[in-house]
């Protein structure tokens, strides 16, 4: 009996103290399961980009966006500018490696040539929007360290607030990026991108999310850079998800090769 | 012929029917499959050195004679009309042009593109009068083969515009997750265009022309014969962050041979085109901050020991070049280093097509751009220039740009060449200009 009052005093304390450590999570776990919850093998969205100045003048753009999974799960991108014609089939494509920076190139009709995008431009604006090459680029999870600040609400989701340092800052051009994270979703709804000298530069919120194909999916993302009254809105017009795509698809050759003028 | 474009239609409709809808451009959004897209640049230039417009006559594209006789003003204005079919597989385009340059009485459109191009899972074939670009180098290029060069007005021009379409059959071939196999046939070959008369008229063509003008009989071969056939194949493929590219293009040298061995005997010069065998290569990575590329070419003529006099030895051609992005404002710099060296030149004397008297047997150009924008990108300024080593010659053009709204851009340049009178950029030193345009695309 004494044995049995013993394991159930155990367990209790297991209980009161082992368990809930077990199932506490980690700030890299937290980004993990973003990762995880947010990466179909496959996603097609057709998007609409506004592009917003500092005085209030519109721009809009209209883009097509694909990207799949390589069978090693690396991201692979394609990107195809439809609207307006001063821009229509400007095509730019991101390929994810693992143990490099990610292959980065932009392809212009006008010249029918692909031009890599260098490592030196990454915090170029990407196409006059306040996204850069960076941006649009897939990091690593141990690319960052992570700390878990705080646990809030905010814009109606329990969130928690995890920040993300990068370990190597070379030709990374944010100190830190502090990310809220649903609870419910598993999906950043706002992000703060810090500059190299510390101060704020840019605020990424995401929206009016809908759950396709069981993929929850941001109808409005806004990036607002706070440093030069700019933003970008990209509106989701239309998203599919683990559609297969070939992986010929992602690569400089199909750039040149035109299908998709 | 009506009849042919109305089966051609019935062959695109039937064979592309069948395929799937791959983006959600094709017919949701944009409601028909044929699209309408053009391009309006107007403009003027003001030539600095009066006396060059002496030399402008209405074989040069007619220019506004009257107006420059007063005004030292060429107007200029350049259409171009887009037609567009496409659906998931097939894309059909029918490109008109309209170039005038001060003669607003020739409004006639020429055919400046016309192909289909049909997309199956692993192939594309395309058919038609196109253009086709070879190459990693940006603007400039040593192994770019399939299209001729139109010199009449190549200041002016972007590279794409220089090049003229040709005839052309093109099967791709996709293997597997990056490589690309072409191959091109060509059923006949278009010379390199140059200005007949005006301001532009290279040195080396105003040779001709002088002869011509004493009554010298100068022929000139057929070259729209199947005789004039070129293939050619290119195979590019990516790896390890570096794309490379390997090609071959079984045509002619596009600057001609000008044999003058029967001006004596027979009062005539023949032109003529030589074979070659062009093997290419070309990559670009990026390393150390820096978008890098290289072309390289190897010409292999059937004079290979050199000593031919009218045939061109062979040689090699080479191109390097650079673009970064600097971590000041907005500025971008480009640089390419261009060059040519040919090859048994020891073996060039005196009445070789090829001699040159001061026995430079290279030729290297440095052709960059720096350029920086302001204002959410509404105005860039930008510096073009180029310089060849050999001859100490160079031609400068700074721009400035305003882009008004997205379809609309107004730009001002000063465009000016240096060098010797018997150089490739200091024979247009008279012919420094300023140039205002404004560009609308719709």
């Amino acid at each position: 009996m004494k044995k049995h009052i013993l394991a159930i005093t155990l367990i209790l304390l297991l209980g009161i103290f082992v368990i809930p450590n077990a199932f506490s999570l980690s700030g890299r776990d937290i980004m993990g399961r973003v990762k995880k919850e947010s990466s179909p093998k496959s996603t097609h969205s057709a998007i609409e980009l506004v592009i917003i100045e500092k005085n209030g003048t519109k721009k809009t753009r209209l883009l097509e966006m694909w990207t799949e999974k390589d069978n090693r799960g690396l991201n692979r991108s394609l990107i195809v500018f439809r609207k307006p014609v001063a821009v229509k089939n400007t095509k730019f494509l991101i390929i994810q490696n693992m143990d490099r920076p990610d292959d980065q190139y932009i392809y212009l009709p006008a010249l029918r040539r692909v031009r890599r995008i260098a490592a030196s431009a990454r915090n170029k604006s990407f196409m006059g929007t306040e996204f850069t090459y960076e941006d649009m680029s897939t990091r690593n999870l141990d690319d960052d360290t992570y700390t878990i600040l705080r646990e809030e609400n905010y814009n109606g989701y329990n969130c928690y607030v995890i920040q993300s340092i990068p370990k190597n800052t070379e030709n990374y051009h944010y100190s830190k990026v502090i990310n809220w994270v649903s609870k419910k979703m598993w999906m950043v709804v706002k992000a703060e991108m810090y500059d190299t000298n510390g101060n704020l530069k840019k605020i990424l919120t995401m929206k009016d999310f809908k759950k396709i194909n069981g993929y929850w999916s941001p109808g409005k993302t806004t990036m607002k850079n706070v440093q030069n009254g700019r933003s970008t809105i990209l509106i989701n017009l239309k998203t599919e998800y683990d559609k297969k795509y070939p992986l010929s698809m992602f690569s400089v050759q199909y750039l040149r090769r035109g299908k998709l003028n | 012929m009506k009849r042919t474009i109305f089966m051609l239609l019935m062959v695109i409709f039937v064979v592309t029917t069948p395929f799937a809808q791959e983006s959600f451009f094709n017919n949701e959004s944009e409601k028909s499959p044929i699209s309408i897209s053009g391009n309006l640049i107007g403009g003027s230039r003001y030539i600095l050195n009066p006396d060059s417009l002496n030399k402008l006559d209405t074989n040069d594209s007619g220019y506004l004679k009257l107006l420059c006789n007063t005004i030292p003003v060429i107007p200029y204005m350049e259409t171009t009309l887009n037609f567009k079919y496409k659906n998931e597989n097939i894309e059909t385009l029918l490109s008109l042009k309209n170039n005038i340059n001060g003669d607003f009485n020739n409004l006639t459109p020429t055919i400046s593109e016309a192909y289909i191009h049909l997309f199956l899972p692993s192939v594309d074939l395309l058919a038609g009068y196109t253009k086709l670009v070879w190459g990693t180098g940006d603007g400039m290029h040593v192994i770019d083969r399939l299209n001729p060069t139109d010199y009449r007005d190549f200041i002016n021009r972007d590279y794409l515009d220089r090049r003229v379409a040709e005839k052309m059959l093109k099967v791709g071939v996709t293997i597997g997750e990056t490589g690309y196999l072409e191959f091109v046939y060509e059923p006949v070959f278009t010379p390199d265009i140059y200005p007949e008369s005006g301001m532009w008229l290279p040195s080396k063509a105003r040779e001709l022309l002088q002869i011509e003008q004493q009554n010298i009989t100068v022929v000139i071969p057929n070259t729209n014969t199947f005789l004039y056939s070129q293939l050619a194949a290119r195979y590019t493929f990516s790896t390890m962050g570096v794309d490379l590219g390997f090609s071959d293009y079984f045509g002619f040298i596009r600057d001609p041979v000008i044999d003058m061995s029967k001006l004596l005997t027979e009062g005539k010069v023949i032109l003529s085109y030589d074979r070659v065998n062009a093997f290419g290569i070309e990559a670009s990575t990026a390393i150390g901050g820096f978008d890098t590329w290289l072309e390289g070419a190897y010409n292999l003529t059937s004079d290979y020991k050199g000593d031919n006099p009218l045939i061109h030895n062979n040689s090699i051609q080479y191109l390097f070049g650079i673009d970064r992005e600097i971590p000041i404002h907005n500025l971008y710099i480009n640089l390419q280093l261009m060059g040519s060296y040919t090859l048994n030149n020891d073996k060039i004397k005196p009445g070789d097509i090829q001699y040159n008297s001061e026995g430079k047997y290279t030729l290297n150009t440095l052709a960059g751009s720096i350029s920086d924008t302001f204002f959410e990108n509404t105005l860039k300024l930008k510096l073009d220039g180029a310089y060849q080593f050999e001859y100490k010659d160079f031609m400068l053009r700074p721009t400035i740009q305003l882009v008004l709204t997205d379809n609309l851009k107004v730009n001002l340049s000063y465009t000016s060449f240096w060098g010797d009178t018997d150089t490739d950029f200091g024979q247009f030193s008279n012919n420094n200009f300023v140039d205002l345009n404004i560009n609308y695309t719709f």
